[in-house]
């Protein structure tokens, strides 16, 4: 009851102020829109949401204290009974109260408006909104506490705002709302707690010292209040710093994907520590000293796999660039070279050279070959392979205009579709829908046809015809790991690898890499871009494999082996869970060791040199 | 004897360097009226303002009805009845709108006897401060004072600014509701013909120190004799 008068005379005191706030926000919402369509600003909800917030900051928040000030209105108040705690409850009540109200009447006020005026303008609920109302709660707050101690309220907002921009600001902008996704909710409001507790506290104190009653906080209690306040602030600061950095030498820290640059000095890493957000780092792999780029839960990817055009784009290669996108929109591009943010100078400028340079890299690396033997890659949207003058042609079909998945067939690339797949076929020069089900299945594109398999038995189909003939050659259960460019099959049966001749059925064994003690082979496969084996820069095909020996220790025993094709065999297995991201040379590879770390490995030697991080 | 409402011991106030109280030691006893006379910033406000807990003590006790005026405030309230010097209400209020607020407050609030106060001292209900004269402010803020039956009544310089026909107004209304039970009133001013009016006790405030204090007739003898020493207190000067 005694809470309700508080707030009725506060009602009494400002509804004047709220009346022409809402009557001036039913005028002005309509008005802007009905302006031309490029006059009105983005995000028109949101801002009108702001301007709200603004308005009963500067109207109410920044007013509630020092109009008690004038006579001696904070005298007659403190005598009263319900006391100087039930004023100030009161006073803030009815400012989250007005803070609220009016800003939700604002925010229908600007959504129905869009509605019927500018349909374009009207936006679903968004965290941005949240967040806009959590700053706007903040600056509130903040305004009535700095009103506390501020005779003159038209002082409050310059104050305010240099408060917002040089106190509150850096600590949000660094470290709480562009982030709040990836430190979760908790943390969010946590220290939306410290922040508003910190301002209704300050204000409590002006407030008591206007009375003349802050002899008790001015020395012990004061003290404690800001030690209680600041330590768990200066712990959740700590602990914020320390899970926003990654640790490579903590149990828990993972590479989860990794780039090289084209000179192979640099390695651009999307990390994890635990549950902490993702981290990218870039790595100088010649000192080994790395750092933090970018802001939690943002990842290099190399151009084109983020919007899907070049769905095939993968981690192996030598890259030129490396994007990072912004949730907000915006990319930056990193020099493959420097580890630099790239300048992109002026537009029409620097623009070819990066596409030539781009265009180079992908050259060199691509994992889609065309018949011949020539790389083809994805770029501007459109599949590019050299023709016999060594000029680039363009193989134009238009499923690359917009972004898709797809793996490596072979001579082909399935691409798949939410209704119907498709298979690019390479050898045939031609774009097939796969209408039969059975289709779908691993499958290869060859010259003699598609080789499909089906209830674990292999068939060949030809896709003019459509004629499918069984391949007895192919045992039921074989795995086929690899196409040669000769046509023959590396394939995987029963423990061992073979080399499959498909057109005579001949089919040799493949000697196991030397380390595995003849032990049965489980598993074989490639950790490729787009599904394909990965290729050494002599045309040697790494395989990762595991063998059907268990360690005590419950991990298995693999890792990765060179399968020379000269003399088709393998070389040592280099044991270990390893994922091939460059080749510096001939005979080295740098790879993501158990997720953990960055190695150069020499080929020849088995030779292994941790890059990252280093001791 | 009985129990003193009001006791203060040793009590010290200061505001920065300047030292309003220097250890007053002062006693209320039930159903009396006490004037506290001094001239203006002896520091009778600021000891009007330590019994209603609006300020705390540099040093020294201060207790009333056998309460702290800190800790026990809100029960403390509830039993005091204040006028202030000048209407301090909010200027947008009127009489009915500063009723509806100070009723939840009090539990012994009796809108019966503001209804009749009101009446008997024509105080404009539905006229708001802002447009009262002086006179009709500190009617309102005596009604309201009285209202809840308090067990003590504080006034603070009441009567300054009053025209001399609001001024026997109130004057007489306080002497009316002074006499009503057990009620003790501490009114403080530096008139002496108040004090002599309405007193049963005489305290003289100066230096912040009570430099005086007895029956009102023990004092006026005194001032009798030696008319310039009072005089002197009461004006502030030398003595």
């Amino acid at each position: 009851m005694i809470l309700r008068v508080y707030l009725w005379k506060e009602w009494q005191v400002f509804r004047p102020t709220l009346i022409a706030l809402s009557l001036l926000a039913v005028l002005v919402c309509p008005a802007i829109l009905l302006m031309p369509g490029d006059w009105v600003p983005g995000d028109f909800v949101g801002k009108v949401t702001v301007c709200a917030m603004l308005a009963i900051s500067v109207t109410i928040g920044a007013e509630l204290l020092p109009y008690e000030r004038t006579g001696k209105r904070m005298e007659f108040l403190g005598r009263l009974p319900a006391g100087e705690g039930m004023a100030f409850g009161a006073k803030l009540l009815f400012l989250l109260l007005s803070l609220l109200g009016f800003t939700v009447f604002c925010y229908l006020l600007a959504q129905v408006s869009a509605l019927f005026i500018k349909p374009g303008f009207v936006s679903p609920v968004d965290d941005v909104h949240l967040v806009i109302v959590g700053a706007g709660i903040i600056a509130c707050l903040w305004a009535f506490a700095i009103s506390s101690w501020i005779s003159r309220a038209t002082l409050v907002l310059p104050i305010l705002a240099v408060f917002l921009v040089f106190g509150i600001q850096p600590l949000l902008g660094g470290g709480v709302f562009k982030i709040w996704k990836g430190i979760g909710l908790w943390y969010l409001l946590f220290y939306l707690f410290i922040i508003t507790g910190g301002a209704i506290l300050l204000a409590w104190t002006s407030y008591l010292h206007r009375l003349g009653k802050s002899k008790g906080l001015k020395t012990k209690n004061v003290m404690w209040a800001g030690v209680c306040m600041i330590t768990p602030l200066g712990l959740a600061g700590w602990q914020l710093e320390n899970r926003l950095t990654p640790q490579p030498y903590s149990s828990d820290f993972k590479i989860r994907a990794a780039y090289a640059g084209p000179d192979h000095r640099h390695a651009f890493l999307s990390t994890k520590t635990g549950t902490a957000p993702y981290r990218s780092v870039i790595v100088d792999l010649e000192t080994g000293t790395w750092r933090v780029e970018g802001k939690p839960d943002q990842s290099f990817s190399p151009p084109g796999l983020y919007d899907g055009y070049d769905f095939l784009a993968g981690q192996i290669g030598e890259h030129e660039f490396l994007e990072m996108f912004d949730p907000g929109g915006g990319i930056a591009c990193y020099d493959g070279k420097t580890g630099e943010v790239f300048d992109f100078g002026t537009r029409g400028e620097l623009r070819p050279r990066l596409e030539d340079r781009l265009r180079e890299s992908k050259r060199r690396t691509s994992p889609i070959r065309m018949p011949d033997g020539q790389r083809a890659w994805i770029m501007n949207r459109s599949l590019e392979t050299l023709d016999e003058d060594g000029e680039i042609e363009h193989l134009g079909w238009s499923i690359f205009a917009t972004g898709r998945a797809g793996r490596i067939a072979g001579h082909g690339i399935r691409v798949f579709e939410p209704r119907q797949s498709l298979m690019i076929d390479l050898l045939r020069k031609r774009v097939y829908p796969l209408k039969e089900k059975w289709l779908n299945h691993p499958q290869l594109v060859m010259e003699e046809g598609w080789l499909v398999n089906k209830s674990r038995q292999w068939f060949l189909y030809e896709p003019d015809t459509q004629q499918v003939s069984e391949v007895t050659a192919l045992k039921p259960g074989v795995r086929v790991v690899h196409l040669l460019d000769d046509g023959q099959l590396l394939i995987h049966l029963e423990g061992q690898i073979s080399l499959l001749d498909l057109s005579s059925g001949e089919s040799e064994p493949i000697q196991s890499p030397s380390g595995s003690n003849g032990t049965p082979i489980w598993q074989v496969y490639s950790r490729g871009q787009g599904s394909a084996p990965i290729l050494t820069p002599k045309g040697d095909v790494i395989l990762h494999i595991i063998f059907w020996d268990r360690r005590i220790d419950e991990s298995y025993l693999g890792g990765i082996a060179v399968f020379d094709l000269q003399s088709n065999s393998f070389g040592a297995l280099i044991e270990g869970d390893y994922r091939v991201i460059s080749f510096p040379s001939d005979n080295t590879l740098l790879a993501v060791a158990d997720q953990k770390r960055i190695e150069r490995i020499n080929l020849d030697t088995g030779e292994r040199e941790v890059l990252f991080p280093r001791n | 004897m009985k129990s003193s409402v009001l006791t203060c011991s040793n009590l010290h106030k200061h505001f920065g360097k300047h030292s309003v109280l220097q250890g007053i030691d002062f006693e209320l006893a039930p159903g009396e009226i006490t004037v506290l006379l001094g001239a203006n910033g002896t520091g009778k406000s600021t000891l009007f303002k330590l019994a209603l807990g609006l300020l705390l003590p540099d040093q020294g006790t201060i207790e009333v009805l056998g309460l702290d005026p800190i800790k026990q405030s809100k029960n403390l309230r509830q039993q005091i009845g204040f006028v202030p010097s000048i209407p301090d209400a909010y200027d947008w209020m009127t009489v009915k709108d500063l009723f509806h607020m100070l009723a939840p407050q009090y539990p012994t609030w009796k809108k019966s006897e503001a209804d009749r106060l009101c009446e008997e001292l024509k105080v404009p209900i539905d006229r708001r401060f802002k447009q009262m004269s002086r006179g009709e402010g500190m009617k309102a803020m005596l009604v309201a004072a009285l209202a809840p039956d308090p067990k003590i009544l504080l006034l603070d310089e009441p009567f300054g600014g009053l025209d001399p026909m609001a001024r026997e107004e109130v004057l007489a209304r306080i002497i009316d509701e002074a006499r009503v039970g057990e009620r003790t009133l501490l009114c403080s001013t530096h008139d002496m013909e108040v004090a002599s009016r309405i007193a049963d006790r005489v305290a003289v405030l100066a230096d912040g120190k009570i430099e005086l204090q007895g029956l009102v007739s023990e004092i006026l003898q005194k001032e009798a004799a030696q008319p310039a020493d009072l005089q002197a207190v009461l004006a502030g000067g030398e003595r």
